[in-house]
Parts: structure tokens; C-alpha cells; sequence
């Protein structure tokens, strides 16, 4: 201990003498750890899994019910008919289903004195969604009925409209339609939103109003999200009748008996439009569990991932830039190492003073480099608005920084050190 | 100049040597890297596009209460918000649109000869092809000119009769992907009577080929009260700025039930398309800055080095009559000589960060030219960084050379 006390104060001297070597081995090192934080701290999060527990037992469902075998190849769609849907809402195979579709609105609170209305991104889909999601529920539940004129209201909304106070059983005013507030979410991440995962969807935040899917679409509320149809559609109630695709639809299958089970049920389903003449592509239904499902939507930017190597290559620049630093300063101090080991240090003693010494350099490092990650992640938001609900600094990125960069600064320490050890004692001291 | 002598030195510090050469290479490859991705996000802003960018307005909105509901009262505002606009001083002309050109997704449909056979397979670029509903003078409107046959006319309207054969004018290359063999005017396709054929214009400027400039214009209003609404104005060249700040308050005295998303101008439309490719080319130059100015200490670390380590030799050299810029070129060519090897180092790095960065994004090969570029800009920032270093020998006295004896 007593040692460890004399070794810092050696190395306090030692960077007391050569300031400059030490600030600019400090700087590069954390400039390249910095940067590489920063950029993991985005890869992190676009890569998360979202439901972590249940990922491998949540599935996204796609036919390829498309009525017109012109033009498409037959892949499976991921949005489905308002009548494959309801066909999938049947089946008793799933522990949970959900099917949705995105719209907005602009809402008020009807007792408020301001006419002012408020834009809202609307989920509308059923009440096995919450159960699907694991959606939680502050105040209130889900609806019961799916043509009920109810709505569950997200926290930012409940916030935004009643001051985040339980406003289930108060109403909302939706293009002069009022809707009674049944539930009240709890502050809710979702990254990525499995649910909604395609193009840059996947990092927005939760919605703010579920609405009961039937209710929707009587109240005429538009699709907002990616849609296909085969011909014209002049309302939302006809989508009912007509082939446009647009809503999505996921599973909960406990098993892969239940799995097989619902498999089969879709491919029957498909089998018996075939039957009828409605199914002219080839019976093509696909199932893909969230991390699946995420990966085929391309989630994780792939630019970041482009630069995640450009920033990996730059730490190991910035780690041979600290290597030649040292081994030049260590260098000049041959001398005082050859004196010391002359009056009687061994080459352990040296090596462990340099370990120490490397140890600070790491910590003022690590310090510095935290900072300059929080200051590349500020300026990655500036150009990639985007990512302005995804880069996020975690505490498990803060131990990690602190990690790598001590361990780049050993590893960067390493040879200089040895090299010191080995050196001779009296060709220095002549 | 001795260069045994010089890789003799060099050769007593093999490690840092070593080192020094790996990041120039790698610096060598980032730079190159990073000059394809700058170059091409510049390019892609800079490509020709067709029509009048440079005089448009964009005004995009919604409108946030019920009344919209109704097609006659959305057709009815749709009308006052076009009169009032266009009556605003500086405005040539303005009309509505379904969508913008100028993007990726929305509105696609397939096109094909309404004879096309049932079990034909339409080639890939046909499956989805950008529509636009716009007024009888949406094309000139953009600044598109009508090349052969002739423009939507009010009757051609078919707000109202949407069962109706309507009459479209497609772009010139869609024309030519229609009909391959001969003249696309008069023919019925499965999207209307093509009655004109226009110029030219970039509407999806991620895709590849003259799919960038399919479309097909019909005279035709939505009325969907949930769907966003764009109206573009071409106005007379230096009153965009005027303008812009007259929109929102002249649409709000028309109705003021409508949430405004954007008023931007068509140029800052196709900065933002490319906002993201731009970002990428920004977040590597600053990569890169820091990465030359890492080089840069290391340069200098290195030039430290070797004066420190052989202040003895310098000092032989000097008392044997070495001049003391024979001693500062020693130190230069040293550096010089690292850069030239490190350059050839630096194609292998060039190559593998290049075929590292094209399994994940889009990037032009590497040419000759950036690369000797980028050498020359290593080269230089080396011998910048030697300056300091080289200057301290010659404070390096003879006498160091009998004291050292």
C-alpha cells in the first residue's frame, strides 16, 4: 500500500515533468474511445430486443393473399386484408393476437377552454393488444366491446391533455366525436416498436391514443402507415370488402407445437381461398418472431454500422498514436529507470510503478472520453435527426467507456513498459 | 541522400516505425473513404432534376377538424386556398398535389397496356410506379414541360367521375418503358388515355436507372380528410422568401381549422431526402479531421523520438561536417520515406475499408485520383508535424559527439 501511495507520486512527478506527452496520450485516447462509445451507444439501442422475455414467442404474420398474381413475386406481405385479418382475430391457437393499423388524429379535451386541438399518432387494433404487448396500464384497462366509442390514452397524451392525472371515465373530443377514456398507460419505451417496424418507424415513440380497431374504421380514420390496394378505395368502411392491405398482425405462440398448429391454420385458411379461386400466388405464409421480424426490417441503421468500423479502426489509430507517445517519453526517462533500477528496484517494481502509472492515465482518459462521447452523441443528433430517441447514454455504456478505456490505455502501455523492463542498466548510466 | 542509412535508423525502431506506418495506411484509407462518400453525397444533391427547384414553394398540412369530412366542404377550401394563394404578389401559379416529387415511397400503383395479358410478368420497374393527382396545370405548375401530345385540360377532371377512362400524361422514359416499340400517345393504358407526354423529371431519386423518372399525371382531387395535403407555389425568382412568410397566415384566413406541417422550399426538400447520406459523409470527415490530427501527433511522437534517440549520432554527423539543413532533411526524408511506404500500405487499406463499407452501405469504388490526394495530404500534414522535431537538431551542438565519447 505504501508503495502504491509512492508509485502515484512518482507517476504525479513523472507527468508533472512532460505534460504535453500525457495531455495529448490522454486526448487521443479519449477522442478514440469517445467516439466509439458514442457509436455504440446507438448500435446498442437500435439492437436491442424490445420484449426480451417473450421475443422468441411473439410472431409477425404475412401472407401472400394478394388477388392478382400480376406483379407481385408472391413474397409474403406484411399487411394484410381487413378479412384475413379478421380470419387470423378468429383462430383459437394464438395465447394472444393483435392486428392494427396507424392513423392520427387531432384531439381535445371537450371541457377544456381552449379550442386548440392537439395532434395524436392513433393506434387502432384490438384489446389483445395490451395483453400481446405487455402494454402498462397506470390507470384503467382496455375496452371490452370492439366497436365501443372508448379509447386507451398513452402517458405523454394524459400529460399533455389533463395534466397526467387519472382521467379514466372523462371523454375526448376526435373530429367532434367524443370518446370515453377507459385506460391510462404508464410512461412506455418501446425500442425498437416490434409492432410497427418498418422504415423509421421503429424508434418513435409510443403512440398516444389505442382506439378499438371497428370503431376506427366506422369513424372513418385513415390509414397512415403503408398500404396496397388493387383498385381505388373511396372509404375506410369499404377497406372491409375491397382488397387493401394495411393492417399488421402478430402472435403470441407459447410453443412450436403452437407454432405448427397456427401455421397450419393459416395455411388452411389460404388453401380454402385457393379453393374458391381467390388465391392466385403460390400458399407463401411466413412467421417471424420479433428479433427475426426486426432483422428482416433492417432496424439497425446500416450506416451506424458503417461507421462503427470507420470508429473501431480509429481507436486502434488512436491506440498506436499512445503506443509511439509512450515509447518516446519512455525513452527519455531511460535514465531515471536505469538509475532506480540501479539502486536496487527490480523489473517487477518498474513494471508494476508503470502499470500504476498507466492505471491514471487510463482513469484521466476514461473521463475525458465519457465527455466527448456525450458531446459526439449530441452532434450525431444534429446530423441524423433521427436518432434523436435513440442515442441514449445508459449506465452500463458509462462502465464500458470506463473499461475500454482503461484497457486501451494498458494495451497501449504494454510494449513501452516491457521494453523499459528489459532495458540494461549500464549502458544508461554511463 | 543515403536511404540505407535512413532504413538502417529506422530499423533500430522497428516497433514505432511499424506503428506509424499502419495508422498512416489506415488514415490513408479513411481519407479515401471518406472523399468517395463527400463526393457522392454532393453529386446526388447537385444532379440535374427536370424542373423549376429553384422557384418553388412547398406547403404541406392537414386539416384537424371533421367539417374536411365532407368532399364538397374539402373541394370548397381546396378552391379559396388555391385563389388566395395564387392572388399573393410574387406567385406565378399553384396547384395541389397528392405527393411531391422528390421522394422514396408513396403513392405507387403498377402501369401496364390495358391489353397487357393477365399471366404476362410487367418487368419490376412498372409494378410501382409513382401517380400524381394533381390540377389540369400540376405539371407546368412544377416547371415541367410538355413535350409531345398535349397538357391536362379542366375537362379532363375526374374528381367526380372517378369510374370514368380518364386522360394521364406520362414522363418521357416511362413513354419509353411503356412502349418500347412505338409511340405511347393515344394508347390506353391500365391508369388512363396517355394524352401528352412530358419532360423528364427526377421524382425518385434513390432508384437506379430512368426509373428515377417515371410518372404519370392525372387531373384528379382526393378528398380524404386524414390524408396530408401539399400544395406547391411557383413563384417569380427572389420572392421565395416574401412569400413563405405570407402562407400561414393567408391559408388560416381561408379556414383556420388546419395544422400547417411544413413551408419549405423544394431546395431544402432534397437537402432533407439526402439529409442522411449527407450526415454520414459529415460524421467521416470529422472522423477523418481527428484522425489526421492524430497522425499528426504521431508524426511528431515519432520525428521526437528519433532526434532524442540519436542526438549522439546527429552530433558525430555534425562534428564530421554535416550542415545543419543536411541534418533537418535527414529528419524530413525519414518521414518522407514512412509516408511512401505507408502509401502503399495505405491501397490495401484503401481497398479493405472500401470493401468493409460496401457490405453495409452504398459506395462508389475507389479512384485513382482521390487517392493520390489523400497521399498528398498525409505527406503534408507529416511534414508539418516534423517541422518542430527537424528544427531542434540543428540546436543539437557538436560537441555532443566528443562529450558522449
Amino acid at each position: 500500500m505504501e508503495m502504491f501511495a509512492y508509485y502515484c507520486r512518482l507517476s504525479m512527478h513523472n507527468f508533472n515533468r512532460t505534460p504535453l506527452f500525457f495531455i495529448l496520450m490522454v486526448s487521443s485516447l479519449a477522442v478514440g474511445v469517445g467516439v466509439f462509445i458514442a457509436n455504440l451507444a446507438i448500435l446498442r439501442t437500435m439492437s436491442s430486443d424490445p420484449i426480451p422475455h417473450k421475443s422468441e414467442q411473439i410472431f409477425n404474420v404475412s401472407m401472400s393473399t394478394w388477388p392478382d398474381a400480376n406483379g407481385k413475386q408472391g413474397k409474403p406481405m406484411p399487411i394484410l386484408r381487413y378479412v384475413d385479418a379478421m380470419h387470423l382475430l378468429e383462430n383459437n391457437v394464438a395465447s394472444h393476437t393483435l392486428v392494427h393499423y396507424e392513423t392520427a388524429a387531432y384531439v381535445r379535451d371537450p371541457d377544456a377552454s381552449n379550442l386548440q386541438r392537439q395532434f395524436a399518432r392513433v393506434r387502432a387494433t384490438n384489446a389483445d393488444f395490451f395483453a400481446l404487448t405487455e402494454a402498462p396500464f397506470a390507470f384503467g384497462g382496455s375496452w371490452q366491446q370492439d366497436r365501443a366509442q372508448q379509447l386507451v390514452l398513452g402517458h405523454k397524451m394524459n400529460q399533455q391533455l389533463f395534466g397526467g392525472i387519472n382521467s379514466v371515465g372523462k371523454t375526448i373530443d376526435i373530429f367532434d366525436q367524443l370518446y370515453q377514456i377507459v385506460g391510462v398507460l404508464k410512461p412506455w419505451q418501446l425500442k425498437p416498436i416490434f409492432y410497427d417496424a418498418a422504415g423509421t418507424r421503429a424508434f418513435r415513440q409510443t403512440d398516444d391514443i389505442f382506439l378499438p380497431l371497428e370503431k376506427a374504421i366506422d369513424s372513418e380514420l385513415g390509414i397512415r402507415g403503408s398500404r396496397s390496394a388493387a383498385g381505388r378505395f373511396e372509404s375506410m368502411k369499404k377497406t372491409r370488402e375491397q382488397d387493401v392491405y394495411y393492417l399488421q398482425a402478430f402472435v403470441q405462440l407459447d410453443n412450436p407445437q403452437q407454432k405448427n398448429d397456427f401455421q397450419q391454420y393459416l395455411d388452411n385458411y389460404s388453401q380454402s381461398l385457393k379453393q374458391t379461386g381467390q388465391h392466385p400466388l403460390p400458399i407463401n405464409n411466413r412467421l417471424l418472431d420479433v428479433n427475426q421480424w426486426l432483422e428482416f426490417n433492417n432496424v439497425v441503421d446500416q450506416r451506424m454500422v458503417a461507421f462503427a468500423l470507420a470508429s473501431s479502426l480509429f481507436l486502434v489509430v488512436c491506440i498506436f498514436n499512445a503506443s509511439s507517445l509512450l515509447l518516446s517519453r519512455y525513452h527519455s526517462g531511460k535514465f531515471e529507470t536505469a538509475l532506480r533500477r540501479a539502486i536496487g528496484a527490480n523489473r517487477k517494481q518498474i513494471f508494476y510503478q508503470g502499470l500504476i502509472e498507466s492505471l491514471l492515465v487510463g482513469l484521466a482518459s476514461a473521463v475525458l472520453s465519457l465527455l466527448l462521447a456525450w458531446l459526439f452523441l449530441q452532434f450525431s443528433k444534429s446530423l441524423f435527426p433521427r436518432l434523436e430517441n435513440i442515442a441514449q447514454f445508459t449506465t452500463e455504456l458509462l462502465v464500458l467507456g470506463i473499461v475500454i478505456a482503461i484497457s486501451t490505455t494498458f494495451i497501449s502501455t504494454l510494449y513501452p513498459l516491457l521494453r523499459t523492463c528489459r532495458g540494461p542498466v549500464s549502458n544508461e548510466l554511463k | 541522400m543515403n536511404i540505407k542509412a535512413l532504413l538502417k535508423a529506422m530499423q533500430l525502431r522497428k516497433f514505432a516505425t511499424a506503428l506509424l506506418l499502419f495508422q498512416l495506411a489506415l488514415t490513408l484509407g479513411l481519407v479515401v473513404n471518406t472523399l468517395i462518400l463527400a463526393l457522392d453525397t454532393r453529386d446526388k444533391l447537385n444532379q440535374p432534376l427536370g424542373f423549376a427547384v429553384q422557384n418553388l414553394l412547398q406547403v404541406s398540412l392537414k386539416p384537424t377538424s371533421a367539417q374536411f369530412q365532407d368532399t364538397d366542404y374539402y373541394l370548397s377550401i381546396l378552391k379559396q386556398d388555391v385563389a388566395s394563394l395564387s392572388a399573393l404578389d410574387g406567385v406565378n401559379s399553384v396547384a395541389h398535389y397528392n405527393q411531391l416529387p422528390l421522394q422514396n415511397g408513396g403513392w405507387r400503383r403498377n402501369i401496364q397496356d390495358i391489353n397487357f395479358p393477365d399471366d404476362g410478368i410487367l418487368a419490376d420497374e412498372l409494378s410501382s410506379v409513382p401517380l400524381f393527382y394533381s390540377s389540369a396545370i400540376g405539371l407546368q405548375n412544377l416547371g415541367v414541360e410538355i413535350i409531345a401530345g398535349r397538357g391536362l385540360t379542366t375537362a379532363d377532371d375526374t374528381t367526380h367521375s372517378q369510374q370514368a377512362e380518364s386522360n394521364i400524361i406520362v414522363t418521357q422514359s416511362l413513354a419509353q418503358a411503356l412502349y418500347p416499340q412505338g409511340s405511347a400517345l393515344g394508347q390506353l393504358s391500365s391508369s388512363g388515355r396517355i394524352v401528352g407526354i412530358a419532360n423528364d423529371f427526377l421524382v425518385q431519386p434513390n432508384k437506379i436507372g430512368r426509373a428515377r423518372y417515371f410518372a404519370w399525371f392525372s387531373n384528379t382531387t382526393m378528398t380524404r380528410a386524414n390524408q396530408t395535403q401539399n400544395y406547391v407555389l411557383n413563384v417569380s425568382p427572389g420572392q421565395l422568401d416574401k412569400v413563405k412568410a405570407q402562407v400561414e397566415s393567408t391559408l388560416f384566413k381561408v379556414q383556420p381549422e388546419r395544422d400547417i406541417l411544413q413551408v419549405y422550399s423544394m431546395q431544402q426538400r432534397l437537402e432533407r431526402l439526402f439529409q442522411q447520406e449527407a450526415g454520414l459523409a459529415n460524421l467521416f470527415s470529422v472522423l477523418c479531421l481527428l484522425m489526421l490530427l492524430v497522425t499528426v501527433v504521431s508524426s511528431f511522437a515519432h520525428a521526437h523520438f528519433h532526434v532524442s534517440q540519436q542526438r549522439k549520432y546527429i552530433g558525430i554527423r555534425r562534428a564530421l561536417g554535416a550542415r545543419k539543413i543536411d541534418i533537418m532533411l535527414h529528419v524530413f526524408s525519414e518521414n518522407w520515406l514512412i509516408s511512401l511506404f505507408s502509401s502503399i500500405l495505405g491501397i490495401v487499406a484503401v481497398i479493405a475499408i472500401n470493401l468493409g463499407l460496401s457490405q453495409v452501405i452504398v459506395i462508389a469504388k475507389p479512384d485513382i485520383l482521390l487517392f493520390v490526394g489523400a497521399v498528398l495530404l498525409v505527406f503534408i500534414s507529416g511534414t508539418l508535424a516534423t517541422w518542430l522535431p527537424a528544427y531542434k537538431t540543428t540546436k543539437i551542438s557538436p560537441v555532443v559527439a566528443t562529450r558522449s565519447l
